[in-house]
C-alpha cells in the first residue's frame, strides 16, 4: 500500500470529465447548437458568480454526503445501491424532530434532527447489512428493495398520519424556526448557503480519519479487501460488516436531512418518488475513486454542472428541457469512463475486484 | 493505472476530441431567443415542478402557452426546469433575478416557494398555476401574485354529458347494458373532486338511471394502483372509465383499453393513447399563462386574487372527440351554451 500522493488517481477522473464534455459538445453540435456558448453559459451558471457558486455549493452538499455514504460502503466490500431508502428515512425521521420535538431549545432542535436522520439512515443501511451476515442475502438486492419500501413508507406517512390537519396537499406541516438550519452565506436573497455545506465537509474529514487512521477504519479496509483473511485475522466480518452498512445509511440519512432542513419548509409527499441523490451518490464515489476526499471534489464538480445546467436554461443556449437531459448525459459519460478505466486496469490483469478492493493500489482514504 | 493503460485512455481521448472539432467546428446554432422585430414584449421566466417539460401535462402546457407569448406578445425570457423540490426557490429566484416582468410557478407542489419569493420580490409579478393563497383567514401571500385557478367541474360536466348520451342510446362498440360508469380518482383534493362533480352531474342530466362508481387511489404516479381500480370498476360493468388521477390515471386508461371499453382522458388531450379514448376533460394551462402575459404587457396584472379560468375563457374543455362519438357532439354543444349562458350551474363538490 503506497501512501504517498499518486498523480494518476487523479489523471483518470480529468480525462474522464475531459471526454464527456467533448460527448457533450458532440451532441450540441449534433442537434444545430452553438457548444461554445452552451459551455460558457454552464461554466457562468456553476462559478461565474458568487450566486452561483453559492448554487453549486447546494447542490453538491448532499451529493457529497450520498457519495460518502457509497464510498464507505465500498471500502467494506460493499455496493450500497440503497441511497435513496436511506436518504428517504433521514428526510423522515429528521422532518418528524423537526415539526414535533418543539421542546428542543435553540440549535439543539436542528442538531437533534440531523442525529436524528443519521439513525434513521444508519437502520435502513444496516438492515441490508444484518440480513447480509445472518441469512447471506445479497446486499445490492435487499438496498435496492428498501428503496422501495422506504418510498412507500414516505407515501403512506404524507398521505396519513403526517399530513397537515385541515389542509387538502399531501404535505406536513411546517418544521419549527429552530429546526431550520443556520444560513452561513446569503449572496443573494435566494441563495442561501445553509450549514448543511458544513455538515457535509465535516463528515467527509470524519470519513477520511475514520478509514486512514483508526482501528474499525483498518477493519473496514481489510474486510473490504479479503474478508477470510480479516476473519482469519481475528476480526467480525458480520460486525464490520453491519456497521459499515450503518454508517452508510447514517451518511446518506444525513444528505437527505440537510436539503429537507436547510431549504424547504416542509415535507412533501411528491418527492419521494423522484429522488435521485442516492443514486447521483454512486457517480460521486466512482469519480472520487472511493475516497473522501475525491467525493468532496465529485461532489462539486456535479453539483457545478447541475448548477451550470440552469445557467444554460437561463440564457437560452440550448432549447428548454434539453439542458437538464444534457448535463444527465454529461454525468453518465464521467461515469461511464471512471468506470471503463476499471475495466481496463481488470482486463490487464493488475487488479482484482471492480469496485472495493484493489489489491494492486488501494488509496488511502 | 499503468503506464499503458493510460496511454491507451489518453489516446481514445484524443481521438475523440479530433472527432469532435472535425465535425463540429465553425457550425453556429443557437437562438437569440427573441424574435428582433416590433417593440419589446414583456420577459417571462417559467418555473417547472419535478415532472419537467416531458409531462404531457401541466408543464407542457404551461411551456406552450409561453411559446405563444413568445411568437404573438413578443414575450422573451427562459423557462427553467426543477429536479427536486429544493430547486424551485433557487430556479425562481434565478428568474426574478433576470429581472423578469412575470415569474410563473407551475403547480400547486411550488405554493411554498413561490409565496416565499414573493415576499423576497416585491416588484416582481408572480403567477402559480392551481394552488389559492385564499382560505378562511383570507389571501394569505403578497399582493403581487395571482392564483390561476380553473373551473374543471364545467370540463368535467361535459366529458359527463358525452359519456351519458353514449350511455342512454348504448349503441357504441363495447359498450355494454349494464349503464355503469366509473371515475379514478387521485387524491381527494378540490380539482380533482370538481371534475368528478361535474362528471357525476352531466351523467345525471344524460342517463338519469346511470350509476357513476367513484374511487380514489391516493396517488397521481403510480400507473399500476390506477389500472388495478379500473380493473375493479370494469369487472362491475363499468364501460366508460374517467381518469382523474394524472399519470397513475394513465394506467386506468390502460385497463380500459385492454378491456375494449372506453377510456376518458384528464388535463391534457389524452387522444394520443388510442382510439379508445372518447374524449378528454382538459384545462388550458396554456390559455391562462398566455392570458396572464399578456396582461403584464398591457399593465393589466393585478396580483393579491384568484384568477379562475372555465369555460367561456377558453380555460378548460373537452379534448379531440372519437369519431364514433361525434354524433353526440350536439349534446356537448348544448351543454356548453347552457354553461356559457348561466342556464346550466355545475356543481363543485361531490
Amino acid at each position: 500500500m503506497r501512501r504517498h500522493f499518486d498523480p494518476e488517481a487523479l489523471l483518470v477522473p480529468l480525462l474522464a470529465v475531459l471526454a464527456a464534455m467533448l460527448v457533450g459538445a458532440l451532441l450540441i453540435y449534433g442537434i444545430g447548437y452553438d457548444a461554445i456558448y452552451a459551455y460558457t453559459s454552464l461554466i457562468e451558471g456553476a462559478v461565474g458568480s458568487p450566486s452561483a457558486i453559492g448554487s453549486t455549493l447546494l447542490r453538491a452538499t448532499p451529493i457529497i454526503l450520498t457519495g460518502l455514504s457509497v464510498t464507505i460502503a465500498l471500502r467494506a466490500g460493499l455496493f450500497n445501491i440503497g441511497g435513496t431508502g436511506q436518504v428517504i428515512l433521514g428526510m423522515l425521521l429528521g422532518g418528524i424532530v423537526a415539526i414535533h420535538a418543539n421542546f428542543l431549545p435553540g440549535p439543539s432542535h436542528w442538531i437533534f434532527a440531523l442525529v436524528a436522520a443519521a439513525i434513521g439512515g444508519g437502520i435502513w443501511g444496516a438492515i441490508a447489512g444484518f440480513l447480509k451476515v445472518a441469512r447471506g442475502a445479497n446486499e445490492v438486492v435487499v438496498t435496492i428493495m428498501l428503496n422501495y419500501i422506504a418510498i412507500r413508507l414516505g407515501e403512506f406517512l404524507l398521505g396519513g398520519p403526517l399530513k397537515e390537519a385541515g389542509s387538502d396537499n399531501p404535505a406536513s406541516a411546517e418544521f419549527a424556526a429552530n429546526a431550520k438550519l443556520p444560513i452561513l452565506w446569503r449572496p443573494d436573497n435566494f441563495t442561501e448557503v445553509h450549514a448543511g455545506v458544513l455538515v457535509a465537509l465535516l463528515v467527509a474529514g470524519a470519513t477520511w480519519f475514520l478509514i486512514a487512521r483508526t482501528s474499525l477504519g483498518y477493519q473496514i479496509r481489510a474486510v473490504g479487501l479479503q474478508p477470510d483473511a480479516a476473519e482469519y485475522g481475528g476480526m467480525s466480518v458480520a460486525k464490520v460488516t453491519v456497521i459499515a452498512m450503518f454508517l452508510a445509511g447514517a451518511f446518506a440519512g444525513l444528505g437527505g436531512a440537510v436539503s429537507q432542513l436547510g431549504e424547504l419548509e416542509r415535507l412533501q409527499k411528491s418527492e419521494f418518488g423522484v429522488i435521485n441523490i442516492g443514486f447521483t451518490g454512486i457517480a460521486v464515489a466512482l469519480l472520487g475513486r472511493s475516497t473522501a476526499i475525491g467525493c468532496v471534489f465529485a461532489g462539486l464538480l456535479l453539483g457545478g454542472l447541475d448548477s451550470g445546467a440552469v445557467g444554460i436554461q437561463n440564457d437560452n443556449a440550448l432549447p428548454s428541457g434539453v439542458a437538464t437531459k444534457l448535463i444527465g448525459v454529461i454525468q453518465g459519460v464521467i461515469v461511464l469512463f471512471v468506470g471503463a478505466d476499471i475495466i481496463f486496469r481488470r482486463l490487464s490483469g493488475r487488479v482484482m475486484g471492480v469496485f472495493g478492493p484493489r489489491a494492486a493500489k488501494e488509496p488511502v482514504a | 493505472m499503468s503506464r499503458s493503460t493510460s496511454m491507451r485512455f489518453g489516446a481514445a481521448v484524443l481521438v475523440l476530441s479530433l472527432a469532435v472539432f472535425a465535425s463540429g467546428c465553425g457550425k453556429k446554432g443557437g437562438d437569440d431567443s427573441g424574435n428582433g422585430s416590433g417593440e419589446k414584449g414583456p420577459k417571462v421566466g417559467l418555473v417547472t415542478d419535478v415532472g419537467g417539460l416531458n409531462d404531457r401535462s401541466f408543464n407542457a402546457s404551461a411551456a406552450k402557452g409561453f411559446e405563444r407569448a413568445k411568437s404573438k406578445l413578443n414575450a422573451n425570457g427562459s423557462i427553467i426546469e426543477s429536479k427536486s423540490s429544493s430547486d424551485y426557490s433557487r430556479n425562481l429566484g434565478t428568474e426574478v433575478k433576470n429581472k423578469s416582468d412575470l415569474v410563473v410557478g407551475i403547480g400547486f407542489l411550488m405554493a411554498d416557494a413561490v409565496k416565499d419569493a414573493a415576499e423576497k420580490a416585491p416588484d416582481t409579478n408572480f403567477a402559480i398555476v392551481d394552488s389559492s393563497y385564499t382560505g378562511d383567514d383570507g389571501w394569505g401571500a403578497t399582493n403581487n401574485i395571482v392564483s390561476l385557478m380553473f373551473r374543471e367541474q364545467e370540463a368535467g360536466y361535459l366529458a359527463g354529458v358525452l359519456a351519458g348520451a353514449a350511455e342512454e342510446e348504448g349503441t357504441l362498440d363495447g359498450l355494454n347494458s349494464a349503464k355503469v360508469v366509473s371515475v379514478v380518482g387521485g387524491q381527494k383534493i378540490p380539482p380533482v373532486d370538481r371534475y368528478i362533480a361535474g362528471f357525476q352531474a352531466g351523467i345525471a342530466k344524460e342517463c338519469g338511471d346511470c350509476k357513476v362508481i367513484v374511487a380514489y387511489s391516493q396517488d397521481f404516479t403510480d400507473q399500476a394502483k390506477c389500472q388495478d381500480i379500473a380493473n375493479t370498476q370494469i369487472a362491475k360493468g363499468s364501460d366508460i372509465v374517467f381518469q382523474v388521477a394524472g399519470g397513475c390515471g394513465l394506467g386506468a386508461l390502460d385497463a380500459a383499453k385492454s378491456k375494449g371499453i372506453w377510456g376518458i382522458g384528464v388535463d391534457a388531450d389524452q387522444a394520443y393513447l388510442g382510439s379508445h379514448i372518447l374524449t378528454s376533460a382538459v384545462k388550458r394551462i396554456d390559455n391562462a399563462v398566455f392570458d396572464t402575459v399578456e396582461q403584464v404587457k398591457n399593465d393589466e396584472f393585478e396580483g393579491g386574487r384568484d384568477v379562475t379560468y372555465g369555460l367561456k375563457e377558453d380555460g378548460v374543455g373537452l379534448g379531440k372527440i372519437s369519431s364514433a362519438a361525434s354524433k353526440y357532439q350536439s349534446v356537448v354543444d348544448d351543454a356548453t351554451e347552457g354553461i356559457n349562458d348561466g342556464s346550466i350551474t355545475v356543481p363543485d363538490t361531490v
